[in-house]
């Protein structure tokens, strides 16, 4: 196989350098381990904020390109169709000495040109913009350009879009070493064979710091720092409708009590600094300071225990470094590393994109743009969440599978799972991130055992060979009476 | 977009909805329908493939799906229509309903009346906070059912199920009998939450451990379940340190609550008692809005299908008469409170002018009690949380009831019953 | 001399639960002690000497619309049958259609006990067409 540029990590970074150079006329692919896009720990579990740009030291890589990508945010989630609401967001502070703190983000926020920053002291106003706010709160910068999104739809609705331009992608693919030649790449090789290029793109996440170690001694080390979080039933009301965080720490930003784009409510994440890349646990220490650490900032979250759906937690790539890592290998011509992207990881992605083009050119790559580059995607219908509930009569004569729901949680059509199939999706996680069948209050429980049969079909493969996130993840382990009948154990295809 | 006129619109067609869908017909309602989202009728008892069902209302030790089979025979019979594989979406106060399938697509159902028979779902892990990884592997008990029974699968071959209720407890048989190795039932309560007979003819019959005292307190598989995490549990229900072990499995089966359906109910405005989380009904099965009814688990989680099938009855004629103009309001409306040892009693309201009969679940096991409410006193013997209580308010009895509007039903323990 | 073997039992004929210690004699329950009342001893005598049980389980179905049936006995079979009679129904499928009643397995084990389907699954009609 040939490529002009290989990407290597389709997390949220990965996908949206990926549709960026998918404006251009040269041949990308990316590779991923995972089965799917977004399945990697730091874009599926991420609170999904596009922040304003004001935590990071002005001068730092984060401030470089955390407000250039908030801006371009704007434009790009509703051209990809990905959800994004700029609801805001506040940083309060609880004791009068975080007050300081509060100045000195307004002061970062300025020299990094983070637009309508202002710190909010009356207290009227404050319980008018969020009635379940601490009434113990002394002050709060009140950033308007801070959104939410969905961080694994994101990158998703960013991959097919930049399918859609021509970028090819290969899963359940590792890279294994990197072809070094008088000192520039040649190629890469894979668990599935060897690619032939000139360019990699390092957005690796987690392990950026092994791939970026197959072109030479290491400038990095990521080491994972796990966050957990509790997601709400929407039945929990509006308990925030910024993105409520506490004045910050010096390794994180806080635990958040947020709104989510579906209407649920996010709290989380805690931080705690783990050895294993591998520890996708959470903990009940770690859910206990959760828990409390948003009872903090919402003090009627308390009585809202028997509302949480589920927990979950993600890892963070925290770079040695203490900052991204975003350049052109100093030793190696054509090795480009966008690593150590934690928060604002996602905020900066976009900007981020446009900066690895820079890279590139300045490495030799020849990027002509595309006369035929679609910025559009359109994103999956989804009848039964419209507004205007009516309007979806004439969807549903087309496609009689839109009439049928599956998941009566999320009220999930037939129609949108299978469109989902269609678009790539090969996993119960991978239907569930383009759908939301199984995100309800049930959990799966009810459409769970339809979407297996679902996917049977559309994708004409025994059920007991479906996974929930790929490889070893069956959801099944057989057909009945194998585990009793001597023969016919069609069933045992591991 | 499609309109529709019905007398009678049960949602819901499992035991609760077609007995009312044919005690309505019975009752002189003419056009009954009911929806149901799966592709066949009978709710959960298609799944529920053990016998014990139909002991009271047919004298017969059935299983679920022959238990089932008669109401759909009957209910076909009588010429009650059916719209399957179709969603309710919206309930309007006033009696309407949106419903989408693929055949019609959205429509909406103007009814004289409305039956609530949605059943009940499954607590998950998620609400419970287990924490730990999320391998593949964790299944509801139902979900299990439906996977094995209906479909075929094995969903595990080593297997802890959480949770000693009813549910559970037959799962653990139903893993044992296709050869899978159920290594426990784990149970936080220092008692089982299911029927003595089912801790025997599932458990002890099969050599599975019963772990009273016990939780589970993690999780493990990158995966799929490769193991959990037990632990000893105090007084009040807390994991103690120290007491953790392992337990290597590939699948992890919920059987740890049922809570009834009600987003409809809740977008009606219905008001939901807090304890049962189903609507309060008075002793005719209807809602805080009138015309609208419910039955079965939908107004509180059921042991017995044959009390389910009691509940769809009076619901339905309910609804037929109501449907008919003929359902007089209520003399008076009784609301019963749950006293002391009471966890909560359905009906909520009653007429105190007729004979009636509550249900009600007590808060802990007991050998002896007295049920009271005012001046009338019922003794019960050996009472259990997993078993609803019937009280029957004779003639009477009802008698003793006299204009109070609020009325406590407690729970004394005695010595003996005479 | 016989020898006297006493066991415990939880009589399951009423909510009460009562626990009842059996004395049994060259395997014959002799006397029941723990009993509320005389409907126990039949059940607690059948269950110390002969425990009994209902058996129910699923089978395959070829050509049907479900690919698996229930099924269950017509009468209860010796408990320590039941795995036995487990391991004899998974040899065993079934074509459809089947009707509700219908016996999938007679004389299952030599038993005197028949195994019928608790459920009718219909036919496919042609294969692939929905």
């Amino acid at each position: 196989m040939k490529a002009g540029v290989v990407i290597v990590g389709a997390g949220i970074v990965g996908s949206t350098i990926a549709r960026e150079l998918s404006k251009y006329e040269t041949d990308v692919v990316v590779v991923e381990k995972e089965t799917d896009v977004a399945f990697g720990s730091p874009t599926k579990a991420n609170t999904g904020v596009i922040h304003p740009g004001f935590d990071d030291p002005p001068g730092t890589v984060r401030a470089e390109h955390c407000s250039r990508g908030n801006a371009l945010w704007h434009n790009i989630a509703r051209e990809v169709a990905a959800p994004f609401e700029e609801v805001g967001s506040l940083v309060v502070a609880l004791k009068d000495e975080e007050v300081e703190v509060l100045k000195e983000l307004k002061r970062r926020g300025d020299a990094n040109g983070v637009p309508d920053l202002e710190i909010v002291v009356d207290n009227g106003k404050l319980r008018r913009m969020e009635p379940h706010l601490n009434t113990g709160a002394v002050a709060a910068l009140l950033a308007p350009t801070a959104a939410i999104t969905s961080p694994y739809e994101l990158a998703i609705a960013m991959m097919e879009n930049a399918v859609r331009n021509g970028v090819r992608t290969c899963f359940e693919t590792e890279v294994t070493g990197i072809t070094v030649k008088q000192d520039r790449v040649r190629g890469i090789q894979t668990t599935r064979g060897e690619i032939e290029v000139q360019f990699v793109i390092n957005a690796a996440g987690l392990w950026a710091d092994r791939v970026s170690a197959m072109v030479g001694p290491n400038q990095f080390t990521i080491h994972p720092r796990k966050g957990e979080y509790y997601i709400l039933d929407k039945k929990a009301g509006d308990l925030a409708r910024h993105v409520i965080f506490p004045a910050p720490s010096p390794i994180s930003k806080g635990i958040v009590v947020t709104p989510t784009v579906e209407g649920n409510t996010l709290v989380g994440p805690n931080a705690q600094d783990i050895d294993d890349k591998r520890d996708m646990a959470t903990t009940h220490s770690g859910l206990a300071e959760v828990w409390a650490g948003a009872c903090k900032l919402i003090p009627s979250m308390a009585d809202k225990k028997n509302m949480i759906i589920t927990n979950f937690c993600g890892l963070r790539p925290e770079p040695d470094t203490k900052d991204f890592i975003v350049g052109s290998s100093q030793t190696i011509r054509g090795f480009i590393n966008a690593a150590g992207m934690r928060s604002p990881g996602l905020t900066a992605a976009p900007s981020v994109a446009l900066k690895v083009v820079d890279l590139l050119t300045e490495s030799g790559a020849e990027l002509r743009r595309k006369s035929a580059f679609d910025p559009r995607r359109k994103p999956i219908d989804k009848p039964m969440r419209r507004p205007d509930l009516m309007s979806a009569q004439s969807l549903i004569k087309q496609d009689p599978n839109y009439g049928y729901v599956v998941c009566r949680c999320e009220h999930v059509t037939k129609g949108e799972i299978l469109e989902a199939i269609r678009r790539g999706a090969t996993t119960l996680d991978g239907v569930k991130f383009r759908t939301r069948a199984g995100m309800g209050r049930c959990q799966g429980g009810f459409c769970g055992p339809h979407v297996l049969k679902l996917m049977s079909e559309e994708l004409a493969i025994p059920a007991q060979s479906i996974t929930k996130r790929g490889r070893g993840s069956r959801v099944l382990l057989g057909r009945a009476k194998e585990l009793l009948s001597g023969g016919d154990s069609n069933g045992r295809d591991d | 977009m499609a309109e529709m006129t019905e007398d009678v619109v049960v949602v819901g067609g499992g035991a609760a909805g077609l007995a009312a869908a044919i005690r309505a017909k019975e009752a002189g309602a003419k056009r009954v329908l009911v929806l149901d989202r799966n592709s066949e009728l009978g709710g959960i008892l298609p799944q529920c493939i053990h016998t014990g069902f139909g002991l009271h209302h047919f004298k017969e030790n059935l299983t679920g799906p022959e238990y089932v089979s008669r109401f759909v025979d009957r209910a076909r019979a009588l010429g009650v229509e059916f719209k399957l594989d179709t969603m309710a979406l919206r309930l309007k106060p006033e009696r309407e309903i949106v419903a989408a399938n693929s055949l019609d697509g959205l429509f909406r159902i103007r009814a004289k009346s409305v039956v609530l028979a949605m059943g009940c779902r499954e607590r998950t892990r998620g609400a419970l906070g287990i924490p730990g990884e999320r391998p593949a592997g964790i299944f509801t008990a139902g979900t299990a059912q439906r996977l094995m029974d209906v479909e075929g699968f094995m969903p595990g071959r080593r297997v802890v199920i959480l949770g000693s209720g009813d549910v559970g407890l037959i799962m653990a048989r139903r893993f044992a009998v296709e050869g899978a190795k159920v290594e426990a039932a784990i149970e936080v309560l220092p008692y089982a939450g299911g029927l003595p007979r089912n801790v025997i003819q599932c458990l002890e019959d099969f050599g599975i451990p019963l772990l009273l005292n016990h939780t589970v307190t993690a999780v493990y598989g990158a995966e799929r379940v490769s193991g959990v995490s037990v632990a000893n549990v105090d007084e009040k229900g807390s994991p103690i340190s120290g007491t953790e072990r392992t337990i290597p499995c590939d699948t992890l089966i919920l059987s740890v609550g049922l809570i009834p359906e009600n987003e409809l109910s809740e977008e009606a405005g219905i008001i939901l008692d807090p304890t049962t989380g189903g609507p309060v009904v008075d002793q005719r099965m209807e809602t805080s809005v009138g015309g609208i009814f419910a039955c079965g688990n939908a107004v509180h989680v059921h042991d017995l299908v044959d009390h389910v099938t009691e509940t769809g009855m009076t619901a339905g004629w309910s609804a037929a008469r109501f449907a008919l103009d003929e359902l007089e309001p209520l003399k008076n409306r009784i609301r019963l409170r749950p006293g002391p040892g009471v966890r909560y009693v359905v009906p909520q309201i009653i007429s105190g002018d007729e004979p009636v009969t509550v249900y009600l679940r007590v808060r802990n096991p007991v050998r002896n009690a007295m049920i009271r409410a005012g001046n009338i006193a019922v003794p019960v013997r050996a009472a259990r949380p997993a078993e609803t209580v019937t009280v029957d308010f004779t003639e009477k009895r009802v008698e003793e009831l006299s204009g109070e509007a609020e009325l406590e039903i407690g729970l004394e323990e005695i010595e003996h019953i005479d | 001399m016989t020898e006297k073997i006493e066991r415990t039992i939880t009589c399951i004929v009423c909510p009460v639960g009562c626990e009842a210690t059996v004395t049994m004699e060259g395997g014959k329950a002799v006397k029941a002690e723990g009993l509320a009342c005389s409907r126990g001893e039949e059940y607690v005598f059948g269950e110390v000497e002969a425990p009994m049980r209902d058996f129910f389980s699923i089978v395959g179905i070829e050509g049907g619309v479900a690919p698996v049936c229930p099924v269950r006995s017509t009468k209860p079979i010796p408990k320590d049958r039941i795995m036995d009679c487990s391991r004899e129904l998974a040899e065993l499928t079934v074509a459809a259609p089947v009707r509700i009643g219908d016996i999938v397995m007679h004389n299952v084990l030599g038993l005197g006990v028949d195994l019928v389907a608790t459920r009718s699954i219909e036919a496919l009609r042609d294969k692939g067409s929905e």
